[in-house]
Order: C-alpha cells, then structure tokens, then sequence
C-alpha cells in the first residue's frame, strides 16, 4: 500500500543510498583528482633522463634527487628501525609492567611533534654537531657547512624512532594474551615467549610499523629541507649538500615558472604520491592481517 | 632443581642482557626528543615581538584548523561509515584503498596540488586555499580512524537494531556513530593536533605574513609555517625556538590527553 508515510521512507531511504554511494566515491575522486592534476602538468616534460637537475641549465634529471631520497631514508631508517623494535619489543614484553603504558604514551606523544620542530631542532643543534664533530672525525677534507646527507638522515631517523616505536608497541600489545599464557604454561621463559611465540605472532605487523617509518621519511620534506643544505647536484659523498624529491619541492615549487621546471617537480610530486601512498597501502595490509586483540 | 644446573645457569646469567639491550634502545628512542627539547628551551626568548608573533600565529593557526576540519571531518566521516558499513560493495573497496593511498601521499605533494587547483586560478595566496589543502591532508586520517571505530561496534549490536526495524541512517548516527563517540571525539583531536604541525601543506596556499585582519583573501601568518620561516631569517632564532616549543606542548598534551580514548588507528 502507497500511502504517504510509506512513500517519505522510501524517498529517504534513497537519499540516504545516493549520499552513502557519493560520499564513497569521495576518497576515489580526491585520488583521481592528484593524480589528474600532477600527471596534467607533467605533460610539459620532454625528459628526466639527465644527470642533473639543474633549473637554470634547463636540466631536469631526477637521479640527483631519487639518489638524495634514497640515501637518506635509508640510513635513517637502517638506524631507526632496529632501535626502535628492540625499544618496542622491551616495553611492551620485558618492562616492569607499571612502567609499560606510561612508555608507550611516551613514545606516541612524541610521535605527534610536528616535523618542522624536529627540523628546527636539526638547525639548531644537529648541523653544527656534524660540522664541529661527525664530519671533521670522519674525513680529511670537511666541507664545513654540516649541511647534507648525514644531517638529514640524523634528524629522520630521530623522528622515525618514536614513530615506529609506538606502531610497534601498537602491534605486540594486539597479541592475544592466551599465546603468551600458553607458552608460560608449558615451562618458557619471559625470553622465549617473546622470541618464538610474540615475534612470530607479529611478524608481519612488525613489517607494517617499519613501512610506514619508510613511507615518512621518503615523503618528509620540511625539516629535510630545513637540513639537508638544498643543492641539487649529484651526491658523491656522505656528507654531500644535496637535496631529495620531496625537499625539492619545498624550494622550488612557487618560483617555477618554466613549464617545463613545473612539469618535473609535477613529476616528483607524482612519483612522492606513488611511494608514499604504495607504503601505506602495504603497511595497512600488513598491520591488519595477523592475529587481533579478541 | 639440581638437575638444571649447567643450562640452567646460565639462562640466568644471562638473563639481565635483554634489559641492557631494551633500556639502551628506549634511551637512544628518547634522546633525540630530550635533546630537541634542550635546544629549544636554551634558544627561547619571550620578548615582546616574539610574543606578538606567537599571538598571531596561534590566532593564524586556529582559523586555519579549524576551517580544514570543518571540511574534512563531515566529509571524512561520511566516507568512513560507507566504508566500514558497505564492507563487500566494489566501491567501498575502492574507497578503502583510495584512503589507505591518500593517508600515504606526502602533504608537501597536497599542497602542490592545492597550489595548482586554488592558488592558481585566484591568483594569490589565501586563507581558504589553505583549509582546503589542510582539509586534503585530514580527510583520509579522519575516514579511517571513522572506518576503524564503526568496524569496533560487534555484529550482532547492529544486525539487532536493523532486525527491530531501525532504519539504516538510524543505526549509523545513533547506534555506530554515538557508541564511540568519545573515541571518535579523541581521534578528531589527534587530527587536529597532526594540522596544528603541518608547514608543507600551507607554504604554497596560505603562505605566511601578516596578523588576521578579518579577510580571508590574504596570506596569513601561522605556527608551524611561521617557525619554519623564521629559522631561515638571520635573527628569528629566537622565535622559531619560541614557537617550536608552544607547538611541542601544545601536540604532546593533546596526544596525551586524548591516548586513553582513542583506538589506534593502525
């Protein structure tokens, strides 16, 4: 029967069905709309595949900068990630048991300090410690600014630590009890219940916190910029000024003018979005396959 | 147990080593930040300019968050309870991964794409191009953490609702939506705590300049941009170091505050 009230129902109902479907569109649409936009303006660029990246030359290589990316998200991550785990693996398994919250908010109020103060911080006190100190130890011919490579992934790898750290604690805190139990039960040690039952049971998660470290410091470009010294040219050394893909955009991306300098910072941007989007897509898949809290 | 004795021995002897390892990992975990927060307080200076600046900034910054959320978190929501209460539908799993992707794309790369989509075609910086790129960079954390809690209410709560003849909009805003209320309130404040710190995605929209003058169509001085700029001035020491340091206390105690409510996003 068609009466009036039925006929509301269903009219709202349907809004509902069409403002649900819209507002799941919404994130594909904003996706499609980045990638519209950068892919758009990286038309303009005729080739990438040179040596240098040079603006005022008219050269847009990327290698300068993916080899900047690379070096410092490697090294700070390489220093951050082990740390960080055996940091999260003592916390949440081997701490006295009253100090393991306290920890484990520790580490994620200092995950959430915004990077521009960990780049503040780099300025200040881990430039001037890699000029006067690191730099002048390590080889014979310092350049003596401290700004460069080492810096940046000092100071990368200090905003890593708390962030995986926090996933990690995150991760091993998701086991579920009765594991443990179990293994108690049957006569392990604390040590052995964490190394062959808890780390085995989070394996794939552990993997997960570190991807999302990766992501970050690929995509960090404000306190790198603030570190890492801003030239463009290929790095040859560890403590080399150069730049990397995200920090380039910092730099550069309002005095572009060249179509074809906004065409190659268009495709920095892009190929940042598919790095950093890629690792959270695989991080997320990773933290949320294994074993939940029941 | 006289029969453990050699093994047994030493397993314990041994047993101290893990703690050297943990605390020595914990201790470089916290170094950074103790040293961070040693520079910051050796270089504050609360002078009058630096106050000024600091008023202005925080004025700058609340407008700007504020703004940003206003639009990602009614949008962001939205698609948050699509998600998690559309679980098999091809576009619901679009839209995860959509987020899942989003949540990862560098927010200097959102604010070259808001530069391009409002900068661009206004011609100048302004306030709004930069609460769009804000509310670019938010929408995705807040979708997700909204996806995460509603996945949180057991089955069997809603499939009773929708069995009694609740109607399905009911369900999300009374039953899916209020039940986690607080924790959806907390996960929006960590939200906003991640805005507060955000440089790259300001830099090209909204810039930095003058105090709030009550246009909107004009650059605007805010926190974190503002301390990023003043490092690279020869005497803003002081006030990236002053400024720095509100946005350390002003993030951990919103962190802090908000961690015993909110889930964990992950």
């Amino acid at each position: 029967m068609l009466d009036a009230a039925h006929l509301r129902a269903e009219l709202r109902s349907s809004v509902a069905g069409w403002l649900g479907r819209a507002s799941g569109a919404l994130p594909v649409a904003i996706l499609v709309t980045i990638v519209g936009v950068l892919a758009s303006a990286a038309l303009a660029l005729s080739s990438l595949a040179d040596e240098r990246f040079d603006p005022a030359l008219g050269r847009f290589g990327l290698w300068p900068l993916a080899a900047g990316t690379a070096a410092t998200t490697l090294v700070a991550i390489g220093l951050a990630a082990p740390v960080a785990l055996v940091a999260a693996v003592w916390v949440s398994e081997l701490a006295p048991v009253a100090w393991r919250r306290p920890l484990a908010s520790l580490f994620e109020g200092l995950g959430a300090i915004p990077a521009v103060v960990y780049g503040v911080w780099g300025r200040f006190s881990v430039v001037p410690f890699v000029r006067d100190h690191v730099e002048p130890a390590l080889t014979s011919t310092p350049r003596g600014h401290g700004f460069g490579i080492a810096s940046a992934a000092c100071v990368l790898a200090a905003m890593s630590l708390p962030l995986i750290a926090s996933h990690a604690a995150a991760v091993l805190r998701g086991v579920p009890e009765p594991l443990r139990m179990t293994a108690f039960s049957l006569g392990a040690t604390r040590w052995r219940v964490v190394s062959d039952v808890v780390l085995p049971a989070a394996r794939s998660r552990l993997f997960g916190a570190v991807a999302l470290g990766v992501g970050r410091a690929v995509g960090e470009s404000i306190a790198v910029a603030m570190v890492i010294g801003g030239r463009t040219a290929t790095p040859t050394g560890f403590f080399d000024a150069t730049s990397t893909l995200a920090a380039v955009l910092v730099d550069g991306y309002v005095d572009a003018t060249h179509p074809e300098h906004v065409g190659a910072l268009a495709v920095v941007a892009l190929v940042l979005a598919a790095i950093g989007g890629g690792a959270s897509a695989v991080a997320r898949r990773f933290l949320s396959n294994a074993p939940r809290p029941a | 147990m006289s029969s453990e004795t050699k093994l047994g021995r030493r397993r314990v002897s041994l047993g101290w080593l893990p703690h050297v390892v943990g605390v020595g990992a914990l201790f470089v975990v916290l170094a950074p930040a103790l040293s961070l927060v040693a520079t910051l307080l050796q270089r504050v200076r609360l002078d009058s300019a630096v106050l000024r600046a600091l008023g202005e900034a925080v004025v700058g910054s609340l407008i700007l968050v504020s703004l940003g959320l206003s639009l990602a978190v009614p949008l962001g929501i939205a698609a948050g309870v699509h998600v998690a209460t559309h679980p098999r539908t091809r576009l619901a799993k679009l839209a995860s991964v959509a987020i899942d992707i989003l949540s990862g794309v560098p927010s200097i790369v959102v604010g070259v794409v808001a530069y391009a989509l409002v900068v661009l075609p206004t011609g100048r910086f302004s306030v709004p191009a930069g609460a769009v790129a804000l509310a670019l960079v938010a929408f995705p954390e807040v979708a997700r953490s909204t996806t995460d809690l509603v996945a949180s209410v057991p089955t069997p709560v809603v499939d009773t609702a929708l069995s009694l003849g609740v109607s399905s909009w009911r369900v999300t805003t009374f039953l899916l939506l209020r039940a986690r209320g607080a924790a959806l309130v907390a996960s929006l404040a960590a939200v906003a705590c991640r805005s507060l710190g955000e440089v790259a995605p300001l830099l090209f929209t909204t810039a930095s300049g003058a105090a709030f003058d009550g246009s909107l169509g004009a650059p605007m001085s805010s926190l974190a941009v503002e301390a990023f700029l003043s490092v690279h001035t020869p005497d803003g020491g002081a006030r990236a170091a002053t400024l720095s340091l509100f946005l350390v206390a002003a993030t951990m105690t919103i962190a802090l505050l908000v961690r015993r409510r909110a889930p964990r996003s992950a």
